[in-house]
């Protein structure tokens, strides 16, 4: 095995060496960083808090000061402060208690991922979200080692998701993963707008992401793909993925061809992404596309729902609602009417000054308490989350194979002729005469015997040949 | 220069896609032939060293493949309407005029002529006038990979002027998915064997799991390189490529290529230490998964794909030493697994007087009993990145196995084919039951210190440890891009819809204090509550 796997130097605090970041592993214990930790407060609000010594986080759940949340493990729950009461808070609650959670004066803090950061994110543009952005990125095959082109970073929610999904250890090899002079996976990420390239550019760096996404400030549309370097230089990205977040895609795809200058990986298939919510830049972009070259085109929309998964216990009378079946309408309706009749004896009998047997209604009359269960009755249930995403955007997907020239073809033609006997593998592969190791030595041991007491030459040949076989796995 | 990088090697499986749109996967080795059914045979060393994503047409007679560029493929999928659409896209796209079916730019120059439609279009077997024997000897006989039958399959159609350009292009179509002799060939990836499976298997042996829960599932599950991965898989191995293919260890590294003696010689160097036993080197310790199975030996047949056999590994696959497995037994009660008893020790001196046989059969024993019990220890000391689940079995149980395994801010996700089992799964992590829990937990350490714990269901995993279980359903809709003919495609797979459940393990609050305290004065409230509603 190439691999080389010391042990990861988590919490270094080596200054040349900055540690690996929180969004590729999770660390043991949070501690002061840029890297920010994600506090969850309730189910779909998180806060992207980064942390330091003497800082205090407010929020409607309590006071935290940071240094609570510091040298914990991440994912721990945290109590509020108590030295900080917020009395407004206190009365606030105890007014509207009917909404009032059950764990109030906690939150969790958690190691930030990209999704996470997603959902805490200060929006700049419309966001790729969690179910469009890792379709795409399993569709492009990103795996640790590619080189993925984003343009139109945006806010950098896909970059974030893209970076991991394309990382395979920093270049300067601080976490000691990867495997030795391969090329480290990389986003090659592009923004014309300068305030958010620049922007981005700090959350990279905070996020110790430096080395594993590039920024770029850049118009891809009118300029290309290539990222200049200090002196007048450009170097190719040489991208095998590509994603284009572009108002017009069709403008940035003439610039993603096999010319001398490509910022395409020469020696790959590239596949692409495109990202576009209304059905005239899709048609446009797969005619472009078309035009270029391109093979496989494809266009998916995908729809995404969460779901709330509630238990619906039935509210009856007893609690002040209606009935919770007909039997108990019935019984209710019976019981007024019995009731009513009961009355009008009684007024009868009264004023006829006779004794009335008045028993009241016939059923219970609730109190209004609600019932307090242990989470196990009623029917479950589910529906939509209340705010839909109904169309996020229109996935076009693409390949642009590697250019093929006569001459390569003529020279894998001549390579094409591995010698080998015609069937052997396809037998082994189906499992049949598979021998192991063990059944094999065996053998080889029988026959050598056989050889040496100069019985049979024949066996000795079948064993030569048997080893060629395993040779030829191991080749295949 | 001699062709290097991305090329399709020797041994390897690839996806072809037929003219008809039906996938096939063929394992390529060096001197066979391929067959393709009724669209012909070719070579296999036509295929070797050339690179992926090309178009062929198979040439008549044996004779080989021919690339077929870019632009003729998708000349012929627009059915010749490339050069109106590229040249004036605008209009075509944007003013759609059905006066103008050719896509001529101005419709006014045109008013003139009617819409055509099928009005008069009459449906009957003799418009073709081929018969079948002609066509089944043209089948025969026509070459140019099959684009002679499809013309005089044309010619021969005496109603073709009565189609309007839209149905005519169908017909083509059509016909050239039946006859036309052409494939393209793919990289078989997780994502292409994922759409590869339903067109074969059951689907319910892989839990009909599709291409966009995978991808949901790996950034759900924050699947990066380096981590560990606790993975319960009963889809034959579906979810662990996906997961391997994301960690980079799904596909065999390219070997140092175009020498083959070199490789050759690298196994000999390999083969020879091992006859001298040397000291196992330690497992990777990171950018690993472990498997959990039911039965006695994993299944992980679709692995067989990427050229990964369980059985018989190959030690030179990455997976050899990344995937480790271990049984559900071995977990959870590894005391009672005769497996994991340390072979009979042995001083040297006993050893040495042993028969070679016997001393080799005890160093094999040693091994494997010290490589299991390494697997073991190391999946019960827990620590996990994540864990992800697609099992037919129930999920409850399941999860009160293995979350306490994950780290804290550890991902937990789930995938389940219905709606039902995904609801159940976040039910069990309900804020009730929480509440429940807690109360329950509490009164139990009032009561007894240790005991109490035992009496709780066995299915029932501690809500307190999950946070924010969510329900994610995903659906998936493909659309046909054709110029002036954009829509949703008419059919596609229906059988379970597929969904994920994804939640974060944490850490709750170590004590009671705070969470008793908080439910005694709900109760105190409501008690408040209830008399105050008294008194009124």
């Amino acid at each position: 095995m190439a691999t080389s796997e010391p042990t990861p130097p988590q919490g270094a605090t080596d200054p040349e060496r900055p540690p690996v970041s929180a969004f590729f592993s999770i660390p043991d214990a949070l501690t002061p960083s840029l890297t920010p930790a994600i506090v969850h407060l309730k189910r779909d609000f998180n806060q992207a808090v980064p942390l330091s010594v003497d800082a205090t986080l407010q929020t409607r759940f309590g006071t935290f000061p940071h240094s609570s949340f510091i040298s914990l493990p991440p994912g721990s729950q945290v109590r509020a402060s108590p030295s900080y009461p917020d009395p407004r808070d206190q009365r606030k609650r105890k007014r509207n208690s009917d909404d009032q959670p059950a764990a109030t004066g906690f939150v969790h803090v958690l190691a930030p991922t990209a999704e996470l950061w997603t959902s805490s994110l200060p929006h700049r543009t419309q966001v790729v979200y969690t179910p469009d952005s890792s379709y795409i990125l399993h569709r492009l095959g990103v795996k640790p080692g590619s080189q993925v082109i984003e343009a139109g970073a945006g806010s950098g929610s896909f970059t974030h998701a893209a970076a991991r999904a394309a990382y395979c250890g920093y270049p300067d090899g601080r976490d000691g993963l990867g495997w030795n002079g391969e090329k480290k996976g990389k986003v090659w990420s592009f923004e014309f707008h300068a305030e958010r390239a620049k922007k981005l550019r700090e959350e990279i760096a905070n996020h110790g992401l430096n080395g594993i996404v590039r920024i770029t400030h850049k118009d891809v549309c009118a300029e290309g793909f290539l990222v200049f370097e200090e002196e007048g230089e450009t170097i190719s990205p040489a991208a095998n993925a590509v994603f284009l977040d572009l108002p017009a895609p069709w403008l940035a795809i003439p610039h993603l061809t096999r010319t001398e200058q490509s910022a395409l990986d020469p020696e790959a298939e590239v596949r692409i992404c495109t990202f576009s919510p209304c059905i005239e830049q899709v048609t446009r972009t797969c005619a472009t596309l078309r035009q270029y070259g391109w093979v496989d085109v494809q266009t998916v929309e995908l729809s995404h729902q969460r779901l709330e998964v509630r238990r619906q216990v039935p509210r009856g009378y007893d609690d002040g609602a209606g009935p919770r079946s007909i039997a108990e309408a019935l019984t209710r309706l019976k019981g007024v009417n019995d009731f009513r009749e009961q009355r009008k004896d009684l007024q009868v009998a009264l004023s006829a000054g006779e004794e009335a047997n008045f028993q009241g209604l016939g059923f219970k009359k609730g109190n209004g308490r609600k019932m307090w269960g242990n989470g196990e009755e009623g029917r479950l249930t589910s529906r939509q989350e209340p705010d839909l995403k109904s169309h996020t955007s229109f996935l076009t997907f693409a390949i642009l194979p590697r250019e093929w020239t006569e001459e390569q073809e003529k020279e894998a033609a001549d390579k094409g002729e591995d010698k080998g006997v015609v069937g052997e593998k396809e037998r082994r592969w189906k499992g049949q005469e598979v021998e192991s190791n063990r059944a094999r030595k065996k053998r080889e041991r029988a026959e050598k015997k056989l050889a040496e007491e100069g019985e049979d030459k024949k066996g000795n040949g079948q064993a030569e040949s048997s080893e060629d076989a395993v040779k030829m796995e191991i080749d295949g | 220069m001699p062709p290097t990088g991305d090329l399709i090697l020797p041994g390897t499986h690839v996806l072809l896609r037929l003219p008809s749109g039906v996938p096939k996967i063929v394992r390529i080795s060096a001197d066979t032939t391929i067959s393709l059914g009724k669209f012909g045979t070719f070579p296999s060393n036509a295929l070797l060293h050339r690179p992926y994503g090309l178009t062929y047409d198979i040439l008549d007679n044996n004779a080989g493949l021919r690339v077929v560029p870019a632009a003729e493929v998708t000349r012929d999928i627009l059915g010749g309407g490339l050069q109106p659409e590229g040249a004036n896209a605008d209009e075509t796209h944007y003013d759609l005029n059905y006066g103008s079916p050719s896509g001529a730019a101005s419709p006014t120059a045109e008013q003139a002529e009617v819409m055509r439609t099928n009005r008069l279009t009459v449906d009957t077997p003799e418009s073709q006038t081929l018969t079948w024997e002609e066509i089944e000897e043209l089948k025969k006989t026509a070459g140019g990979s099959g684009k002679e039958i499809i013309a005089k399959l044309l010619a021969g159609h005496s109603a073709i002027d009565q189609k309007t350009p839209f149905s005519l292009q169908k017909y083509t179509l059509r016909k050239a998915s039946k006859f036309l002799r052409r494939f393209s060939v793919h990289r078989l990836t997780v994502n292409a064997l994922t759409d590869y499976l339903p067109t074969q298997k059951e689907p319910q042996k892989f839990l009909e799991l599709r291409n966009h829960h995978l991808g949901l599932m790996l950034s759900l599950g924050n699947i990066v390189y380096g981590g560990r991965y606790l993975i319960i898989d009963e889809t034959g191995g579906l979810l662990v490529a996906a997961v391997a293919e994301r960690l980079g260890i799904l596909y065999p590294r390219p070997h140092t290529t175009s020498e083959p003696e070199v490789e050759a010689e690298d196994a000999d160097a390999a083969a020879e230490p091992k006859k001298r036993r040397p000291e196992p080197t330690p497992p990777p310790s990171r950018n690993t998964i472990t498997l959990v199975h039911a039965n006695e030996q994993p299944n992980l047949s679709l692995l067989t794909n990427f050229s990964y056999d369980a059985n018989t590994p190959d030690p030179s696959h990455p997976l050899y030493t990344h995937l480790r497995t271990l049984t559900w037994l071995q977990l959870l009660a590894p005391d009672e697994d005769t497996s994991l008893i340390p072979p009979s020790s042995s001083t040297p001196e006993e050893l040495a007087a042993l028969k070679p046989g016997k001393r080799s059969a005890y160093y094999r024993k040693l091994r494997r009993w010290q490589r299991i019990s390494s697997t073991v220890e190391d999946t019960r000391k827990g620590g996990y990145d994540a864990v992800l689940i697609a099992a037919h079995m129930p999920v409850g149980g399941i999860l009160k196995a293995v979350v306490p395994l994950v780290k804290g801010s550890g991902q937990v996700v789930v995938y389940e084919p219905s709606l039902e089992q995904a609801t159940e799964i976040a039910d069990l992590y309900s804020s009730a039951r929480k509440s429940t829990w807690i109360q329950r937990r509490n009164e139990t350490e009032e009561k007894e210190e240790d005991e109490g714990k035992k009496d709780w269901d066995d299915e029932i995993p501690d809500p307190t440890l999950l946070l924010a279980p969510t329900v994610h359903r995903l659906n998936m809709r493909q659309y046909q891009v054709l110029p002036g003919r954009t829509h949703p495609v008419m059919t596609s797979r229906g059988g379970a819809e597929g969904f994920v459940v994804h939640a974060t393990r944490v850490i709750p609050v170590q004590g009671k204090v705070d969470a008793r305290g908080a439910y005694a004065s709900q109760k105190k409230k409501r008690k408040l509550e209830a008399s105050e509603a008294e008194k009124a």
